[in-house]
């Protein structure tokens, strides 16, 4: 490429030409290189100690500036903290008591019943009933246990409620202490609403002992010989009545 | 008995100085400062501050010393060092560069030598009497070396504005120098 005759002229005679200086000297040199040397042995702690005071005073600052709770020159007034899970529980725990009352009136239903009937329908009846805390306490599991988890129950739900307000649980686990208490509140409230109902069905839970095969047919037998029923009550076909008479014959 | 002085070479400076030794410094100083002098004087048309700048740069150059890998030419490295000090103080005066349609620019700038008798001294003046943006593009062009792409980025402008700002100083330090050329010819005859 060829060198504009300009570009050559000024580079060829300034390339290599040394100015004159005014003022420029080794000596003013020499001071500005002692001066750096001087700044360079500045000690450490000094830069240390110039962080943290800049670190605490923007601190201090930015902490004064963007305080969200104390405005200043205010007392600062702590209000205590709501917990979500408290307020909803507090509405289902109050139908407790309606509950409580519902509960009473259906113990003396029952031991009304339990007179003349057996206990095992009284018992299922209070499985059932139990079956809706077992979420709740589901290590109890005697009957006895059972029947103390019925009487103790209205006391115990303002437990689950404060259980979950002191322990500070997180949401999902208060979100199942609702579900239960939800679960046991409409339970109550089935039988605050429809005490009858539940008698009722309580009445036919006693009618429908579960019995062995062996046990019934000797009750239908007993009640063939007293002549409360007929043979056809019985529900025995010839055939099944042939296979008796001649299973009893072998065996003799 | 005259003291025997040993004869130190370019390398044996540099590393002195890498050392911190202050005769080194000194033999550098003495050595170089008038060229470098001259360097910034290309660049900056007042000559106490090129003299400022011309410090500010050699106190660059002894305190950054120890990232010359010895690759390539000291002075070379020591020239890099001052040009960019020179173009830290262009930009300092937030120069504009202007635009410049350069069409017919290298047909009227057409220059002749013929006897021209000049020296470095008054095409310095000459450099200097321009305009600060087409001196320094054409500092860097004609005499750094550097293409326009690599101009470009140094300055932040265009290619196109690097050409034609070199176009436009080519032009009127040819008019200057015909007409001093003609003058001293004029001279010569009468």
């Amino acid at each position: 490429m060829k060198k504009n005759k300009i570009d050559l002229l000024f580079s060829r005679f300034l390339e290599k030409h040394e100015a004159t200086p005014a003022k420029a000297s080794w000596e003013t040199m020499d001071a500005m290189l002692n001066k750096a040397g001087k700044k360079e042995k500045r000690p450490v702690w000094w830069y240390w100690s110039a962080a943290a005071v800049l670190l605490l005073s923007i601190g201090f600052w930015f902490g004064r500036g963007f305080n969200p709770i104390q405005p200043l020159h205010t007392l600062a007034v702590v209000e205590p903290e709501k917990d979500s899970s408290t307020i909803e529980l507090v509405p289902k725990v109050q139908p407790t008591e309606a509950g409580e009352r519902a509960l009473e009136a259906e113990e003396s239903s029952q031991k009304q019943l339990v007179k003349p009937i057996q206990k095992k329908p009284f018992r299922a009846n209070k499985v059932r009933i139990s079956g809706y805390y077992a979420k709740a306490q589901p290590k109890q599991s005697s009957m006895e246990d059972l029947n103390k988890t019925i009487d103790k129950q209205p006391e115990q739900k303002p437990e689950i409620a404060q259980l979950a307000h002191a322990e500070n649980i997180e949401t999902a686990p208060a979100k199942m202490e609702v579900a239960t208490a939800e679960v046991v509140n409409n339970a109550i409230a089935q039988i605050e609403f429809r005490p009858s109902q539940a008698n009722d069905e309580l009445a036919e839970v006693t009618f429908k002992p579960r019995q062995s095969s062996g046990k019934r047919l000797i009750q239908k037998l007993k009640s063939l010989r007293n002549g409360e029923t007929g043979i056809k009550d019985l529900g025995l076909n010839r055939q099944n009545l042939i296979s008796l008479v001649t299973n009893r014959n072998n065996e003799e | 008995m005259s003291k025997v002085v040993p004869l130190l070479t370019e390398h044996d400076l540099v590393k002195g100085c890498q050392q911190g030794d202050r005769n080194s410094q000194k033999a550098v100083f003495e050595k170089w400062h008038r060229k470098m002098l001259t360097v910034c004087q290309r660049y900056i048309n007042n000559n106490f501050e090129a003299e400022d700048i011309l410090m500010q740069a050699m106190m660059k150059v002894f305190t950054e010393i120890n990232r010359f890998s010895g690759m390539g030419s000291f002075e070379g490295w020591m020239r890099r060092i001052v040009v960019n000090e020179a173009l830290m103080a262009v930009r300092k005066q937030k120069i504009v560069f202007e635009f410049v349609d350069q069409d017919g620019f290298e047909v009227l700038g057409g220059f002749e030598p013929g006897n021209l008798q000049v020296d470095a001294e008054y095409l310095l003046e000459l450099l200097q009497s321009l305009p600060t943006g087409f001196r320094t593009v054409f500092n860097l062009y004609a005499i750094e070396g550097y293409d326009h792409k690599e101009i470009a980025s140094m300055l932040g402008i265009s290619e196109g504005t690097s050409k034609s700002q070199l176009s436009r100083a080519r032009k009127m330090l040819s008019d200057k120098l015909n007409k001093m050329n003609n003058r001293d010819t004029k001279t010569i005859i009468q």
